[in-house]
């Protein structure tokens, strides 16, 4: 009886720990990774980097999703997207069982920048969405402000996360925040009409008077009285100079795939 | 020894002559100058600008006869009128008949010619009030036609500036090419030095001779046709109002000069072809048989006072060309400005949302 009593207790506790072994790995993937901001260009002050950090777990926890960023100082490649699409699986820099995420790499040595979405994110960036976001926070890439430009990044990828989740991911069809807010539409409105109504009123004013003062005398010409008696034209000298072509500014191209977006800052 | 030194017209440095070229050259800026070039270019450069156009009027020097008290009597109803010494006539208060005053239209005063008036007293009425028509910054008191009564019929006193011209101009005209490679833009400018020799003559050109007429307004109602010119006659004046000059024939040059001078130079002007851009250098301008006749030329004239300003319009009583200055509501010019602004900002506000406020 006794024996019959612990094999029963082994066998429960076998069980236990067979339904308890998905569970395990289910919450290992939510985890996440355990680092989101992997700066080996090292752009970022220890501080920076503690904050960013803090910024990319929360969002990702919320969503589910992992954001992250990385800065190499060469990614040594053709395409930075796929580049990232190798790290990002070697790396296991997913969550959940899709390995959900996004990535916002740069490379320092081309100044290169890739943006990518993994798993089912894919859907929540459109092609539309990783453009948008970009040209958002590039100027502050552009000018050497990476701590702003992450944080914009992490904070963008937060709110298109929300708009996929509730169905309805930005795209050309539902564009993020495109609209000109109301007070400056009014206020514009208010210019143009002043400028306007300001051309129209001088044009009655101008209208008023129409005297102008004559330059010549043609009119009085004698008609056929003029003879050019002498005509000489005489080469003197020449200069050339010479100014520098002003190289095309080519951070705000972008290169996109299905999943991907990339180009130069 | 003497040392001629000859200046680059490029840069300033010294040019040398090259017995390989036979051509002076600038070791600064690397031009090379011909001889001939370079010679006109200094001659060029050392004649000053010149204007030597002179007018000859003479007329048999008689002064002008009046009565011991200054005063006139009208030959329609024997009233007596006073008048301004410089007026030629004006309309007896009494029987509004024109009254001619023959001795300020003898001598020195009276005009050589005078082209009658051809458009009516009714017609130019017509055409200031068509002209006021639909202007919506005329005062109020534009609104009823009572301004029309101040439409005068008026000989405006004008010198005639008649000469040959002889001009003598030179130009600075440069040819621009451009062309890049890879890295540079590349400007070259050629230089070159155009002369330009021309006779002309000029026919009556018109200044006048009242300051009591502006400037701006007696230019803007040119050209009179001088088909119609006629020999002076007092009777043609009777009906207008006609003033004496008041501006003699040496004053008014001044402007003839500058307007002849102006002329030349776009006859000149005119000749030169093929330059991306062409500027004046040197200006020489002399005249002979400069003769200055005295005419009167007939002109309808609206002048108002509004606010302290004074207003003309004024009708070319022989061509009919309308031109002048009305006054300006100030209250009704600011009401439609803010006026307009106002609907404008609405309707542009609405259409505004509608297509960037995501509203839809």
């Amino acid at each position: 009886m006794k024996q019959a009593i612990h094999k029963n207790y082994v066998l429960s506790l076998m069980l236990c720990l067979i339904m308890l072994i998905p569970m395990f790995s289910a919450s290992a993937a939510q985890a996440g990774p355990d680092q989101y901001v992997i700066d080996k260009a090292g752009l970022l002050s220890e501080e920076e980097t503690k904050d960013l950090e803090q910024e990319c777990r929360e969002v990702s926890m919320k969503h589910n999703v992992s954001v992250c960023v990385v800065t190499i100082s060469d990614f040594d490649g053709r395409d930075i997207k796929d580049w990232q699409r190798r790290y990002f699986i070697k790396n296991k820099l997913g969550m959940g069982d899709e390995e959900n995420g996004i990535m916002l790499a740069i490379s320092m040595a081309e100044r290169d920048w890739g943006l990518v979405g993994f798993g089912s994110t894919k859907s929540s960036f459109t092609t539309y969405g990783r453009e948008r976001m970009a040209e958002i926070f590039l100027d502050d890439l552009s000018d050497g402000n990476y701590y702003d430009a992450f944080s914009e990044y992490v904070s963008l990828a937060d709110e298109f996360l929300t708009e996929a989740e509730d169905g309805t991911p930005y795209d050309t069809d539902h564009k993020y925040k495109e609209n000109i807010p109301i007070p400056f539409i009014i206020l514009g409105s208010l210019s143009l009409s002043f400028i306007l109504s300001l051309m129209i009123v001088l044009s009655w004013k101008r209208s008023m008077n129409t005297r102008i003062s004559q330059e010549g005398a043609s009119e009085y010409l004698k008609k056929d009285s003029f003879t050019l008696s002498d005509r000489s034209d005489i080469f003197l000298y020449h200069t050339v100079n010479r100014t520098k072509r002003q190289k095309e500014e080519n951070h705000m191209r972008m290169d996109s795939d299905s999943s991907g977006t990339s180009g130069k800052f | 020894m003497d040392f001629v030194q000859y200046k680059c017209p490029c840069c300033g440095s010294a040019l040398t002559f090259s017995p390989k070229s036979q051509k002076l050259s600038c070791k600064s800026c690397n031009n090379t100058y011909d001889l001939t070039a370079l010679q006109q270019y200094m001659d060029d450069e050392q004649t000053p600008d010149q204007q030597t156009i002179h007018w000859e009027y003479q007329k048999e020097d008689e002064s002008a006869k009046r009565t011991a008290d200054g005063r006139y009597i009208c030959p329609s109803c024997g009233a007596e009128i006073e008048a301004d010494e410089d007026k030629v006539s004006t309309i007896c208060p009494y029987c509004d008949n024109v009254v001619v005053i023959n001795e300020t239209v003898s001598g020195k005063f009276q005009p050589d010619y005078i082209i009658p008036f051809q458009v009516t007293g009714d017609t130019a009425k017509q055409m200031l009030e068509s002209f006021c028509k639909g202007k919506r910054l005329l005062p109020k008191n534009f609104r009823n036609k009572s301004y029309l009564k101040n439409l005068k019929g008026y000989y405006v006193p004008y010198w005639l500036f008649d000469c040959d011209a002889y001009a003598n101009m030179s130009f600075q005209g440069t040819k621009i090419k451009t062309w890049s490679d890879g890295d540079y833009d590349y400007v070259d400018t050629s230089f070159y030095l155009i002369r330009r020799t021309g006779n002309m003559s000029f026919y009556h050109l018109p200044v006048d001779g009242s300051t009591k007429m502006e400037d701006e307004t007696t230019e803007s109602i040119e050209p009179f046709d001088y088909k119609g010119l006629k020999e002076f006659q007092p009777e043609y004046l009777a009906g207008y109002e006609t003033d004496k000059y008041d501006v003699s024939a040496d004053s008014a040059e001044k402007r003839a000069k500058e307007r002849l001078c102006r002329s030349a130079e776009d006859v000149l002007y005119s000749t030169i072809h093929g330059y991306n851009t062409v500027s004046t250098k040197r200006q020489v301008i002399s005249s002979k048989r400069g003769k200055v006749s005295y005419a009167l030329l007939p002109v309808w004239l609206f002048e108002t006072v509004y606010h302290g300003e004074n207003y003309q319009f004024a009708i070319n009583g022989q061509t009919g060309k309308m031109v002048g200055e009305l006054p300006v509501d100030r209250s009704a010019f600011w009401k439609y400005l803010f006026g307009i602004t106002g609907i404008g900002t609405i309707l542009f506000s609405i259409l505004g949302i509608l297509l960037f406020g995501g509203v839809f």
